[in-house]
């Protein structure tokens, strides 16, 4: 059994390490190292620390993997790639890595071997037990990215930066970071995951965000900052009365005997949705001035 | 009033409109602007009936001058009014936008004294958001029929999509119950934003491009497509259908690049599906739609001439014309293959995809291994990107069930209606009787069928 860290530089290194000491696949068995469970019979080596070495171990793999995976496929070779592949025979391996599944590292490794032997030709071999099983963590970590960009919810701060505390199942922030960079490029603001312990930063104006690694320490404080601005209490006050403004009778869970909502937006998301929060049913006594009311309002003359 | 009492009038004024997607446009970062535009859209939050939130939906104002019989803020209706201050809107929009609560914007109103008057408020509105305050996210605005065009044409230039409802299925029903309204009034600004868009297109095209650009609203049965390029895990369903692909990328245009859309009343008036799904064919087709919207009546008002209180929501039937809607758009069905004038109803248990093959059960059971992409779309339980996987991983292997289901085929379904390089599946039937009848029970005995059938039981068939 070869432990090693749950992350993307941590699998590859441990798969090269496995490949340098000329152990068959067949014969080596990659687990994470945070729940490293050795089998009968198995002795256990690693986890590798991650310094220099180990880093620079994973970076030549995935070159490798690159050149003559990715790089390989013939219509690579000839400029004909079509954007709707670029390559995802490879990419797909860092969305694999993101899952906090304990069967990742050996998916990884067996996906990584396959394709060093069968080169482009993988990308077709897409029922061999070792594609479906990358691609099915691959694909529950975009599922659970496309949860992070609908559900995150940001609050506004004091200092009038903006804070959003998101728990996925997968390690999402690294790879959603950019569309909330797009999406918020004037605003300065920090989206947080207390499980994975990572945060991504962003500075107003800026294109990108900044990835950092927390404790989990500092990363739960950030999650639980409660120095809000003045307006947030309304704000979500008036989401809240959007969101139960919107419900219509007679096409529930009863009258459709299942649960429709519960089925696109899981249950495990619902303590951090302000709309689903009854304490946001009252929006306080501060009012602010934009939204204190310009002129009285009319019954049907259509005045504005 | 202060917003949050005018937001909870106004939110429940608009909640009965369908339209719910933020999807159609494409639009990256703008320097000095806030937010950006996905061409898949995003739901943010789900009603507790499991519809999407995707946009701040309300009325400007709910203070309508129109009297149509169905709607809960019609002119003769006792009801709370209020209105929002055009900048009032724009402001909690952009606070929204920023929580990371909506993608944008959906604008309608209750019509203020007149069609235009509407219009310039709501155009008032739709300036802050976008000019002043620099919003680059989704904007859906209505346009109430009757507006004159060059009202219709401001608002295509703020709005990302624009809907011109037609609610009713018929000119009789339209002229029996919004005696304010008429089909022309719909027609005539459905067919202006057409023109509009189809003349930018000619223009981004270049010279040459003349003539009535065709219609990219519905899959085309020779679309020329093997499928068997790569598939990777990312991709929208959607896209690789046999919808045409539009010649002009929105996010070229200037005027609605996000097309327009419509709504329709369900079980309201006795227009059967026949009709309806021919007449969102029609509008697909004549005005280029993006989408037709189906929205099952609720009994909220009194009036003789709707159905009563106790008249169940029909939510079934709502469903099967959204998947009926959804072949024809992606999956080249015609209408004539999903209901006919001799049998004009969808089956309310049985979804349209499932009821056609087993209308048509001899075509049945699809070679895997070399049926073509179009046909495979047609087989229950496998969808575009199913069908695709398929075509990919059947050039390196010989392909069974077990492999079927690896690649994410719903077995439950398509195992009936497959062989796999001549096997059948041992849990299918042989005789295509037996076939029909295990499917119909299975589909019957759902909860979801189950409970529908209970509740609708109790009522009679209203027309």
């Amino acid at each position: 059994m070869l432990a090693c860290e749950p992350t993307l530089e941590g699998v590859l290194a441990a798969v090269g390490i496995a490949y340098l000491a000329h152990v068959d696949e067949e014969h080596v068995r990659l687990t994470s190292s945070v729940d490293a469970q050795p089998k009968l019979g198995e002795s256990t080596v690693g986890p590798f620390a991650a310094d220099e070495r180990t880093i620079a171990l994973a970076g030549r793999v995935w070159r490798g993997l690159d050149a003559e995976v990715a790089a390989g496929c013939p219509r690579a070779r000839e400029n004909r790639c079509p954007s709707s592949c670029a390559g995802s025979c490879v990419s797909k391996i860092p969305y694999a890595c993101a899952a906090d599944d304990p069967s990742m590292p050996e998916a990884v490794h067996r996906y990584v071997r396959l394709a060093f032997k069968a080169g482009s030709a993988v990308s077709a071999m897409t029922t061999h037990p070792a594609v479906v099983a990358l691609d099915s963590l691959a694909r529950l970590v975009l599922n659970e990215c496309e949860r992070t960009r609908q559900f995150a919810r940001f609050s506004r701060l004091a200092d009038g930066s903006y804070l959003a505390s998101f728990r996925p199942a997968a390690n999402t922030v690294p790879f959603v970071a950019r569309h909330f960079a797009r999406r918020l490029r004037s605003e300065r603001f920090c989206l947080v995951d207390p499980v994975h312990c990572v945060a991504a930063l962003h500075e107003a104006d800026s294109e990108r965000c900044r990835i950092v690694c927390l404790d989990q320490e500092l990363a739960g404080e950030l999650a639980a900052r409660d120095d809000l601005s003045s307006d947030e209490r309304y704000i979500r006050a008036l989401w809240k009365r959007l969101y139960d403004g919107l419900a219509l009778e007679g096409r529930g869970t009863a009258e459709r005997g299942y649960d429709l909502r519960s089925s696109w937006m899981p249950k495990r998301f619902w303590s951090d949705l302000p709309e689903l929060d009854p304490r946001n049913a009252v929006p306080g006594p501060y009012v602010p001035k934009r939204y204190q009311g310009v002129r009285a309002d009319t019954l049907g003359s259509g005045r504005l | 009033m202060d917003t949050y009492t005018k937001l909870g009038i106004l939110a429940e004024a608009a909640r009965y409109d369908a339209a719910c997607t933020s999807s159609g446009v494409e639009r990256g970062p703008s320097a000095g602007r806030i937010g950006t535009a996905s061409s898949a859209g995003c739901c943010h939050s789900f009603t507790p009936d499991g519809r999407c939130i995707t946009l701040l939906k309300v009325l400007l104002s709910n203070a309508c001058s129109f009297d149509c019989a169905y709607c809960v803020n019609r002119r003769s209706a006792s009801c709370a009014r209020a209105s929002f201050a055009p900048r009032e809107l724009a402001e909690l929009t952009i606070d929204f936008y920023k929580r990371n609560y909506i993608e944008g914007l959906f604008l309608s109103s209750g019509v203020l004294g007149t069609s235009d008057a509407t219009a310039e408020h709501m155009i008032e509105c739709l300036r802050i958001l976008r000019h002043e305050l620099r919003f680059n996210g989704y904007v859906h605005a209505k346009v109430v029929p009757g507006t004159h065009p060059e009202l219709v044409d401001a608002l295509g230039r703020l709005a990302d999509r624009l809907s011109v409802n037609l609610e009713l299925p018929s000119k009789g029903s339209l002229e029996a119950l919004c005696p304010d309204k008429t089909s022309m009034q719909v027609a005539r600004s459905m067919a202006q934003i057409r023109a509009t868009r189809d003349g930018e297109e000619r223009h981004l095209l270049g010279a040459g491009a003349g003539g009535h650009a065709e219609s990219a609203a519905l899959a085309q049965p020779d679309a020329s497509s093997s499928g068997s390029a790569p598939l990777p895990v990312r991709r929208n369903g959607a896209a690789l259908t046999m919808r045409p692909r539009p010649a002009v990328a929105p996010s070229r245009r200037s005027f609605a690049p996000a097309g327009q859309s419509t709504q329709l009343i369900i079980g309201a008036t006795p227009e059967d599906d026949n009709r309806i799904l021919t007449l969102a064919q029609a509008l697909y087709t004549q005005y280029d739609l993006k989408r037709v919207f189906f929205s099952a009546y609720i009994p909220a008002v009194d009036d003789e001439r709707l159905p009563g209180g106790e008249a169940p929501v029909p939510l079934r039937r709502e469903h099967r014309l959204y998947q009926a809607d959804w072949l024809m758009r992606f999956y080249a069905f015609a209408p004539n293959e999903l209901v006919t004038p001799s049998e004009p109803w969808l089956d309310l248990d049985v979804d349209p995809k499932l009821a056609w093959a087993l209308r048509n059960i001899e075509r049945f059971p699809v070679e895997v291994m070399d049926a073509p992409l179009e046909l495979l779309l047609r087989v229950p339980g496998v969808g575009p990107v199913g069908a695709r996987r398929i075509v990919r991983a059947r050039r390196g292997a010989r392909l069974g069930f077990d492999d079927l289901e690896a690649l994410g085929i719903t077995l439950k379904r398509a195992r009936h209606f497959l062989v796999c390089a001549g096997a059948r599946d041992p849990a299918s039937p042989l005789d295509p009787e037996l076939i029909r009848k295990k499917v119909v029970e299975d589909a019957r005995a759902s909860a979801y069928n189950s409970a529908r059938r209970l509740i609708e039981a109790a009522q009679p068939r209203l027309f």
